[in-house]
């Protein structure tokens, strides 16, 4: 074997990934049912355990992450921002109370405000979010940490969405790659901090093969739009005459265009993820991905598959023998014949959109993601990290509020 | 006869190896020379991963950043049945 190779495969690599599908699925069900349990209130203490389980469960050079956050600190963040954010929601319902139904600009102008007011305390709760996860993460007792102004963040991401609205969603692709330079260059490890290499230029063509086909769908709807009557309040709007072959023709586009869509944005998005993680480097120890685009793939649809056998579950115990698809959906099976049978699909539906789906999608899809993220990751001169001395910098005291409070983050 | 282990001293990511036994109340950490690096209070020492208890174990000691990684192949059974704080959570870890 020549002297590289060798070298190559004695080495081991400098991320790896321990956790297993079945522990995380038994974290989960029993997070779950203290979820309902409590009426919500555990979804905190289900959180950080859940972040316990990832990275504990991800090595670097030998020795494991430590998420240090509690769920206590993420309730006290959540209730101090509900604090904040309740007053502000009754101030809004209260002015708009006082507009009159008639004055139509008035109340667009209210409505403007109000979406700008969301968008900003999104863009916030998620740099806090981040700046939260990363004073809770340590590595060989250092901790990582986030820098940078939030209202830096704020102004960065304003600025791109406008241009992003004003080129139709083109310049949506140099706003995340520019918001990610500006994560990155706040992130440290103890006192190191991280950098981002990378333009994204680079990302271009992927990103038109998503771009092409959102053309598409917004362009055949107008053509769509056109092609029929205006109407009143009182009718509904009638097809111009000899438009029905365009229609057809438009509809058949938007349906292969959202195909397209779906497919080729989640291609790029493992491509931008991909690229991303490229460019990060600490000194001269610089990272490399190889997230894979079809094994991702595979489990997606794997997730969907099992979710539509969920659903088809009840239809089948049902008819039994007598199931066809021919008869679906379930208002054209026989009368039920008790209060209990006609509840019963309706309550299954419930707990399979609220506790299963999720389920299915997390083990399935979300664990496969975070194990392929980590196993196909490589840091040449990985050594350079043990060199990251403590720093001495603050950290946040409570949760991650805002990000809670409006749902943002994926766990 | 002392134990060994890895030792990561709070203030750098680097690793050391070291030499682990217990005195009187505390647990001594020494380096490869024989040099006491520092002492835990048995009291004060906990798992640094409160829900995971198999090799390789990982320890802290509250108030401070350090981390103990014992070998893999140790259970570390001598040492933590005398911790009687091993398994405490102690809230803001950080800081």
């Amino acid at each position: 074997m020549p002297m590289d190779q060798e070298q190559q495969t004695a080495t081991p690599p400098a991320l790896e990934f321990d956790g297993k599908r079945a522990s995380f699925l038994k974290v989960l069900i029993v997070n779950g049912i203290l979820t309902i349990l409590t009426l919500g209130i555990y979804q905190f203490w289900a959180k950080a355990k859940v972040r316990r389980f990832f990275w504990s469960n991800v090595r670097f050079l030998d020795d494991p992450l430590e998420y240090t956050g509690t769920g206590g600190e993420l309730f006290v963040g959540f209730l101090i921002v509900i604090a904040i954010l309740f007053p502000l929601g009754l101030i809004y319902s209260a002015i708009g109370s006082l507009v009159p139904p008639d004055a139509t600009e008035l109340r667009v102008g209210l409505e403007v405000v109000y979406y700008l007011v969301i968008f900003a305390l999104l863009q916030i709760g998620f740099y806090r979010m981040w700046r939260y996860r990363m004073s809770r993460t340590t590595w060989r007792g250092v901790r990582f940490g986030l820098d940078g102004s939030t209202w830096t963040y704020l102004k960065l991401a304003s600025g791109w969405t406008l241009l992003s609205a004003i080129t139709l969603g083109f310049a949506y692709l140099w706003m995340q790659i520019d918001l990610w330079r500006y994560q990155i260059r706040h992130t440290r490890i103890g006192s190191e901090i991280f950098k981002f290499e990378g333009n994204a230029k680079d990302l271009m063509w992927p990103w038109v093969t998503v771009y092409i086909p959102m053309i598409c769908i917004a362009g055949a709807g107008i053509g769509i739009m056109l092609s029929f009557e205006s109407y009143t309040d009182n009718e509904l709007p009638t097809m111009i005459a000899g438009k029905e072959v365009f229609v057809e023709i438009m509809g058949t586009l938007i349906g292969i265009s959202l195909l397209t869509f779906f497919i080729a944005f989640f291609m790029y998005q493992i491509r931008q993820t991909r690229y991303q993680i490229s460019g990060v480097k600490l000194g001269i120890a610089s990272f490399k991905s190889m997230l894979p685009i079809r094994r991702l793939f595979i489990f997606a649809a794997l997730s969907f598959l099992l979710m539509g056998a969920v659903i088809l579950l009840p239809f089948i115990m049902y008819l039994g023998p007598n199931f066809d698809l021919g008869v679906f959906p379930y208002f054209e099976t026989p009368e039920p014949a008790t209060f209990s049978e006609a509840i019963a699909p309706i309550a299954f539906m419930f707990v399979s959109v609220v506790f299963i789906f999720p389920l299915i999608w997390s083990v399935m899809f979300k664990f496969e993601v975070i194990k392929q993220l980590v196993i196909t990751t490589s840091i040449e001169n990985a050594d350079v990290l043990e060199q990251a001395a403590q720093s001495a910098s603050e950290t946040p005291r409570t949760g991650e509020g805002l990000a809670d409070a409006l749902d943002i983050g994926e766990f | 006869m002392p134990n060994t282990a890895s030792f990561n001293d709070g203030k750098t990511a680097a690793r050391h190896s070291v030499e682990i036994k217990i005195e009187a109340l505390a647990l001594v950490i020494s380096d490869d020379a024989g040099h006491v690096i520092t002492r835990w209070s048995l009291g004060d020492i906990r798992y640094a991963n409160a829900t995971r208890r198999t090799p390789p174990i990982r320890l802290r000691c509250d108030g401070n950043d350090a981390r103990l990684n014992l070998d893999s192949d140790d259970d570390g059974a001598w040492l933590t049945h005398k911790c009687p704080n091993i398994s405490k959570r102690d809230v803001g870890q950080i800081k």
